[in-house]
């Protein structure tokens, strides 16, 4: 599995993705890391079949000991089905997520971990030294979904949002934002399903200092990127398959 | 009967012995660097150093191994995880039909319970084997730290019998010295979680 160092200073984002070991039909994930001192959170862990891909390339970078929180921006299992094994590799961790969906969590192993449902309006984490807050995406696709803003690395992990359907070996990073946008749209329109809840989303983040934009699936959008995301995805109508019904 | 040890620490530890292995092979490349400088000064000191030119080709041919070696042991390791969660899966599922098996006894379920005990009964003994040649490995790779302190005391020898080239040759021996301890530090670290391994109970 590629890892790579996203932003080093008093606190570190890594960024794990394209595992080779991966089973070809199960969708590419990213996932990242926050470490602060001797507190870590993994954003978004993935999926049962990439466990043990992650557990060795985050033990590259820092003992087991030091990986204190998990964090699940929603349900599905592509974020979060590994969390029966993480269960008992990191017992005493914390795991944060959306509260509501807490009975369905479990249902992925959830005996040691402690459950700490993070509320509709959102929240604050401290890691270490460093303070992450929780921004409200719901309905995105999730019906409760939250992303993670850094305001001292200026970094927006954005779970599903800035999504794209790419080959096993592409690049971390956006290229050429043009071509990159055919490959975000379908994924875009088709598991969006609320434009109001799209233009919420747009006036909350808009307001953020974002250098970089962290998707759970595709590319990294890096400075002006990110403001032209945020204007395709504005004009982008979603919730099609109700007209393709 | 064939020792099993708990997967869920197997994969902790193989893990574990990745990540100390992958750290000693970025170190093995600065001492592959080390080597390349070594010959370059050997080759411009020419024959004021001649007894250096067999032992710094020597030293960059042990630099290599060390690399590969170290690479290949990160990559084994990384494949013990793998078998050590598929390992733990099948433990959880037969686990589950056990339990299933209490509440309702099928002929069918103890069928799978058949085949999947076969599976885990494999499994652990591939994971066995493995784990024993990569002790075989992180030793070997040992013995390379060892050679490769030798090297650094021929060069603090040679150093000594020239005047031009003594600072250099000397840097070099320390940092010969520096790499191989930390390489070997990692060895050893990725060693003490193997054993802790072995000598657990489940
Ligand atoms: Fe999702
Ligand atoms: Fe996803």
């Amino acid at each position: 599995m590629e890892a790579k160092l996203l932003f080093d200073d008093k606190h570190q984002w890594y960024v794990f993705a394209r595992d080779p070991d991966k089973p070809d039909k199960i969708i590419d994930t990213n996932q990242y890391m926050v470490v602060s001192g001797k507190e870590s959170l993994v954003l978004d862990p993935g999926g049962i079949e990439i466990f043990s891909s992650m557990l060795s390339t985050i033990l590259k970078f820092i003992p087991i000991e030091q990986v204190t929180h998990l964090f699940a921006s929603h349900q599905d299992p592509d974020i979060i089905s590994s969390l029966g094994m993480w269960d008992q590799v990191i017992p005493h961790a914390k795991l944060y997520t959306p509260g509501l969906w807490e009975g369905f969590i479990r249902h992925f192993g959830c005996e040691n971990i402690e459950f700490c449902g993070i509320e509709d309006g959102g929240g604050e984490l401290k890691i270490g030294e460093t303070v992450l807050q929780f921004i409200p995406a719901h309905y995105l696709h999730s019906s409760a979904n939250f992303h993670v803003y850094d305001p001292v690395a200026k970094i927006l992990f954005s779970g599903d949002i800035g999504a794209a359907l790419e080959p096993q070996d592409s690049s971390l990073f956006i290229e050429n934002f043009d071509t990159h946008c055919d490959k975000m749209r379908f994924f875009h329109q088709r598991w969006m399903p609320s434009n109001e809840a799209k233009a919420h989303w747009l006036n909350r983040v808009r307001k953020l200092d974002i250098e970089m934009m962290l998707p759970q699936h595709g590319r990294i959008f890096r400075g002006k990127e990110v403001g032209q995301f945020m204007d395709w995805f504005e004009a982008l109508n979603v919730g099609i398959a109700l007209d393709n019904s | 009967m064939v020792k099993e040890y708990s997967p869920v620490k197997s994969a902790i530890t193989s893990s574990q012995v990745a990540g100390e292995l992958y750290r000693a092979s970025g170190i093995a490349r600065q001492l592959s660097l080390a080597a390349k400088n070594s010959q370059a000064v050997v080759h411009r000191a020419g024959s004021k150093v001649a007894g250096l030119k067999v032992i710094s080709e020597y030293f960059a041919d042990l630099a290599l191994k060390t690399i590969k070696l170290a690479e290949e042991i990160n990559r084994i390791s990384l494949d013990i995880s793998h078998m050590a969660v598929e390992r733990w899966r099948q433990n959880t599922l037969v686990g589950h039909l056990f339990d299933s098996q209490e509440k309702n006894e099928n002929e069918k379920v103890d069928q799978i319970i058949h085949v999947t005990k076969r599976k885990q009964l494999d499994i652990n003994n591939r994971f066995n084997i493995e784990i024993r040649s990569l002790e075989s490995q992180l030793e070997e790779i040992q013995q390379y730290m060892q050679a490769s302190r030798v090297v650094a005391v021929s060069f603090r020898l040679e150093a000594t019998q020239t005047d031009e080239y003594q600072g250099i040759l000397e840097d070099m021996a320390n940092n010969i010295d520096i790499f191989s301890e930390k390489i070997k530090q990692h060895v050893l670290d990725a060693k003490s979680h193997i054993d802790r391994l072995l000598m657990s109970n489940i």
